[in-house]
């Protein structure tokens, strides 16, 4: 017995092993450098501010759907390795390896023959999918809750199968609930386990509210902290309609409805296998629990895809629907014979992986997350007037601030209209501008009103100098910021900084 | 609603998969039982819905009539079934592909036909260059769906698909002899794969230039003399290998680039048959069918060109007929073949995994199937000389073909390197190599995930070449033309902001007996939508030498950038007459290329243009053309 044991928690070390080795090699074919822009946007930002490092933070730049405890781990690898960014890629493909190992060992249970080799393919078809290879090695990525969520569908699937959920409901509510805390895509998930927890427990309703109940624990100890952070920084109420939209853009829209359209086809076909049960697949709890699951993800995917105003935001909700669209995507080849079945996979796996377009730009970027500053410091207790970048919003000036910040330092919006007051801004010593401006010498001794984004600020306003901000960014994106200080026409000018031109 | 439509369509599509694609005995029996696989699933429907009865028991009747159509007209007729299958892949291919605006296509596969259906020979002179002198047989097909389904080009790129889809079912066909009836199907689909992966069909196999129209010939005539290579005399009939000739006579007349091919059946034809009389017989049979069909499909044109240039093969090798009209040079294309080494035959597969421009083609590729191809012939040599392939093909006929049809595709390789480098010229080699690429695939691959594997790495060799972002795309249908009566301008994004402007949808107007300059390429497939009692003469060269600052050099360059060989021509003196004797004179002017690039060449043949006196041609298959007055001077 004690072997059989040994030899089992051998083989699932050796498959972790697997796996992590796995993720690294993947991790750096297509996780190197994607989703720059988000790395240094706001996701080092929200992860500097929400972990007390010396930032203040800016409710105008606070986004309130990006809870830093998702990016955690990027967080934690970035700034232990941030200098090594191929380490950094090949630690979180490691974690994507894990990811995809926890998706192997719940697949296994929807498989019932050759179940080693129809889990390696959905996990491959899973990982392959264009979402999936875009978010390995980037932030703001749904790994972490999807891990979360994997872990809770194993625990219910396998300990289903022995009628003892009941003991398990706390662990998995839990899980499902922190994942959704993570990020809000997750709510089809937890709807879809709750349904399948009413529809195959004894006790539907009992078992059902201690999921909730579970659920709603996870969710307070995943996001409370966040939460409690957005209403202490006296985020507006007006930003959290962002919690209603979600974040990102993609262009390759026809693709991924093109997939969803064939995964909805595969559980058509798989469904009509299981009714006329010509070749019934798995044991019937987990391929009962899988298709429930499924249907909401699949009605949560529609539900948002004809939501108003969401159409172009559909990225986290594919690496959802897929998640599980994968295995039926297996699956739903047992309508053919063994040799047809092993060969269309084959052009499935080799199909999609080959015919994921990058979604954002996989180009090199310098090896740190570091800022070139060519002039002198900010001063303590100092206004940072922000004007957003027009040209990439995505980009955003956020990633300069824990490089500029010193204890005190306020950094608002351009668009704020409560420090447009001359009453606010005498409250100042230091008032600076921080723009997109390429050519800072051009601003030098113009009237302030050549800088747009101080067109509402009062007259009195004058430049005094500016300083050009290298980012790593600045040349694959062509984001050239630049630090101005502006004085109040009462005051006596001095000099500040100087310009140094990048070459 | 469209989501219930859908999860009908998803229903009947699971029906569909579990009734026609079982295997044929369970066919046969769900037609004779009436789709007895399905009947639990509709008493389970029935019970929730007993009002539907009579829809769903007509519903059943409805597809036991179609699956016995489909089993009586398709289904045991498998040639019929395997062809409809290829047409079908085609189609989508074509579709996806579009119809192609490709450079050929522009600068004389329209005007070529054109030209021969009007009886423009004489009266335009070289107005798509040296090119307005090739056989224009290839491009009727072309010309018929561009003249009658201009209008419906999905339609017109859904039919030319049918020489990619004969491709295809050559292919299949040929692959099935070299394996087990059991893997034959298979087999047949993944070598498919790998040849609409290859990257001449990638780039060019739905267009019209004449090289996939060809492909299919030369492949039925592989077909045929493969199948029966190594029999004995009573096994096959002699008309068969002249059909063969035939086929492959078709396949060099149309196109002349098959050349190589040529070389290469050659070989395949010396080493086929058994006993010496038998080849001997075997021989004159195809050089009978072969002859015929050249002097059938090129005569006609070789003798044009010979009763109006003194040369049957004019404007090419004027080294050999000396034809007064052309200097005595051979007229091909260098660009390919320039600094070309001895190593660079074995190089190319190794180049062409990376992407890069100018390797095999004027824009970029990254293919795998060159490299696949050497490492198939690689594994062949192996497997014959450890005595392993006796063993894999036990038929000695079956070996023999297989040996033929590796040697076919290095010969042709070699003598393509040699003659061409030109990637769409070697569509047949492309088909030959998915062949031997998928029967080395099935000797190696084994074990239980055996078709998996098999089919995984078919399809990475197809998916390198044709997945994004590297595949190509040449464009929409000849519609859509707008016009407008403007100055030059030479900004080029002024055409795109006064195309939103008032437009004139109709062709500009020049007067009979006018003269029309084509000052540079692409220009000639405006021609039959202009006046046909004008003249339209060209062959000048842009002068692009002092341009280094131009806008959009790239552009200019691979436009205009045609060696000094393709002007060689002796026929500016016709082109003078003829504009001697027009009243109006006219040149056509691409907009990428500035007014001084043929300043010179204007000068020499006595014009000037008039810049304030344009018309501003908005096309959508090349970037916009002047149409300027000139000035004789």
């Amino acid at each position: 017995m004690n072997t059989l044991k040994t030899y089992k928690r051998a083989d699932i070390i050796f498959q972790i092993i697997l796996f992590l080795l796995f993720g690294a090699i993947w991790g750096l074919l297509f996780g190197l450098n994607s989703d720059t822009y988000r790395i240094f946007g706001d996701n080092i930002y929200q992860n500097t501010i929400f972990f007390g490092r010396g930032l203040v933070p800016s409710p105008d730049f606070i986004n309130p759907y990006a809870n830093p405890l998702s990016d955690i781990i990027q967080y934690v690898f970035y700034s232990l390795a941030g200098a090594r960014p191929v380490l950094v890629t090949a630690l979180w493909g490691m974690f994507s390896g894990l990811l995809m190992f926890v998706m192997f060992r719940t697949f296994l249970l929807f498989f019932d023959k050759n179940k080693y080799f129809y889990s390696a393919v959905s996990v491959f078809l899973f990982i392959s999918f264009l979402p999936a290879q875009n978010y390995t090695g980037a932030f703001s990525s749904p790994f972490l809750p999807l891990m979360l969520i994997f872990l809770s569908l194993f625990i219910m699937l396998r300990y289903l199968k022995k009628g003892t959920f009941r003991n398990f409901a706390v662990v998995c509510g839990l899980l499902c609930g922190a994942a959704l805390g993570l990020d809000r895509v997750f709510w089809v998930f937890f709807i879809g386990q709750t349904a399948a927890v009413y529809y195959i427990s004894e006790k539907k309703k009992d078992a059902a509210a201690l999921f909730i109940l579970c659920a709603a624990g996870g969710f307070i100890a995943a996001s409370g902290a966040w939460l409690f952070f957005l209403i202490k920084n006296a985020v507006p109420f007006s930003a959290l309609k962002w919690l209603f939209t979600m974040p990102g853009t993609y262009s390759g829209e026809n693709y991924l409805i093109l997939f969803s359209i064939i995964i909805f086809f595969s559980a058509a076909a798989w469904i009509y296998a299981f009714v006329t049960a010509n070749k019934p697949l798995g044991t019937s709890v987990p391929f009962k629990m899988f298709g429930i699951i499924l249907s909401f993800l699949y009605a949560g995917y529609l539900f948002f895809y004809f939501y108003k105003g969401m159409k172009e935001n559909l990225l986290d909700y594919q690496v959802v629907l897929f998640s599980l669209g994968a295995p039926v995507l297996t699956a739903s080849t047992v309508v053919l014979r063994d040799k047809l079945r092993h060969a269309l996979l084959g052009v499935f796996c080799m199909g999609l992986f080959f015919y994921s377009p990058p979604v954002y730009n996989r180009r090199s970027v310098p090896p740190a997350l570091s800022t070139l500053y060519y002039g002198g410091e900010v001063e303590k207790n100092s206004l940072v007037i922000v004007e957003k970048n027009r040209q990439y919003p995505e980009i955003n000036e956020t990633q300069l601030f824990p490089h500029l910040s010193k204890e005190g330092v306020l950094f608002v919006s351009a668009e704020n209209k409560k420090y447009r007051n001359i009453g606010v801004l005498k409250n100042y010593e230091n008032i600076y501008f921080l723009t997109e401006q390429r050519f800072p010498e051009e601003l030098l001794g113009s009237p302030i009103s050549q800088l747009k984004g101080l067109s509402g600020f009062p007259k009195n306003l004058k430049l005094a100098s500016c300083a050009a901000i290298i980012t790593p960014l600045s040349i694959s994106y062509r984001f050239y910021p630049s630090i101005c200080r502006l004085y109040q026409s009462a005051q006596q000018q001095s000099y500040w900084g100087h310009y140094k031109y990048y070459q | 609603m469209i989501w219930i439509f859908l999860l009908i369509i998803a229903f009947l599509c699971g029906i569909f998969a579990g009734n026609v694609l079982m295997p044929p005995r369970y066919v046969a029996a769900a037609a004779a039982a009436a789709i007895p696989k399905s009947e639990a699933f509709f008493i389970k429907l029935k019970s929730f819905f007993p009002k539907l009865k009579p829809f769903f028991n007509r519903l059943k009747l409805f597809f036991a009539k179609l699956q016995l159509l489909f089993i009586n007209h398709i289904w045991r007729k498998p040639d019929v079934l395997l062809f409809l299958s290829c047409m079908t892949a085609a189609v989508c291919i074509a579709l996806r592909h579009g119809q192609d605006a490709f450079w050929d296509i522009t600068n004389y596969h329209i005007y070529l036909p054109y030209a021969l259906f009007n009886g423009r020979l004489g009266a335009d002179i070289v107005p798509a260059g040296m090119h307005s002198y090739f056989n224009p047989a290839a491009d009727i097909p072309l010309y018929i769906l561009i003249k009658y389904l201009n209008s419906w080009p999905r339609i017109a790129a859904s039919i030319q698909s049918v020489w990619l889809a004969l491709a295809f079912f050559f292919t299949f066909k040929i692959t099935g002899l070299f394996l087990d009836k059991r893997e034959r199907v298979l087999g047949g689909i993944l070598a498919c794969v790998i040849l609409a992966g290859s990257v001449a069909v990638s780039i060019s196999g739905t267009s019209a230039t004449g090289d996939m129209m060809t492909t299919p010939f030369i492949l039925a005539a592989l077909y045929i003399t493969l199948k029966y290579a190594g029999r004995r005399e009573g096994e096959f009939k002699f008309s068969l290998f002249a059909a063969a000739g035939f086929l492959l006579g078709c396949g060099l007349a149309f196109k002349y680039t098959n050349a190589p091919f040529i070389i290469g059946f050659a070989f395949v034809l010396l080493f086929s048959f058994g006993s010496f009389k038998e080849s001997i017989k075997c021989w004159i049979s195809f050089s009978a069918g072969f002859i015929l069909a050249f002097a059938l499909i090129a005569g006609p044109w070789l003798y044009k060109m010979y009763a109006n240039f003194e040369s049957p093969l004019f404007p090419f090798y004027n080294n050999i007929f000396h034809s007064p009209y052309f200097e005595n040079v051979a007229l091909i294309d260098p660009r390919f073949l320039k600094n070309r080494s001895f190593w660079d035959l074995f190089l190319i597969p190794f180049y062409a995994i990376y992407f890069r421009n100018m390797v095999v083609l004027e824009s970029g590729i990254r293919t795998l199937t060159f490299f696949s191809y050497w490492a198939a012939f690689i594994t062949i040599t192996v497997l014959y000389f450890k005595g392993k392939l006796k063993k894999i093909l036990p038929d000695g006929h079956q070996r023999k073909a297989l040996i033929l049809l590796t040697a076919f595709v290095i010969i042709s390789y070699i003598f393509w390197f040699k003659m061409f480098s030109i990637v769409r010229y070697i569509m047949p080699m492309e088909a030959a190599g998915a062949v031997i690429i998928t029967f080395v695939l099935f000797s190696l691959a084994g074990g239980k995930y055996k078709y998996f594997i098999i089919s995984a790495a078919a399809c990475s060799i197809a998916f390198y070449t044709m997945g994004p972002p590297y595949y190509t795309d040449f464009g929409p249908k000849i519609v859509n033309v707008k016009t407008f009566n403007t100055p030059y301008a030479r900004n080029i994004s002024y055409f795109y902001r006064i195309a939103g402007q008032t437009q004139d949808q109709t062709f500009p107007r020049v007067e009979d007996g006018s003269a029309v300059i084509l000052a540079g390429w692409r220009l000639s497939y405006i021609i039959p939508f202009m006046n046909p009692n004008a003249s339209y003469v060209g062959g000048i060269p842009a002068d692009i030498k002092d341009y280094e600052d131009v806008e959009n050099k790239l552009t200019i360059l691979r436009e205009t950038s045609f060696p000094d060989v393709f002007y060689k021509h002796k026929l500016k003196e016709a082109v003078l007459e003829k504009i001697k004797n027009s009243e109006n004179v006219y040149v056509l002017l691409s907009s990428y290329a500035p007014t001084d690039f043929f300043t010179d060449a204007l000068y020499h043949y006595g014009v000037k243009l008039n810049l304030k006196k344009c018309q501003l041609i908005v096309p959508n298959l090349t970037l916009p053309i002047w149409l300027c007055r000139a000035e004789k001077i």
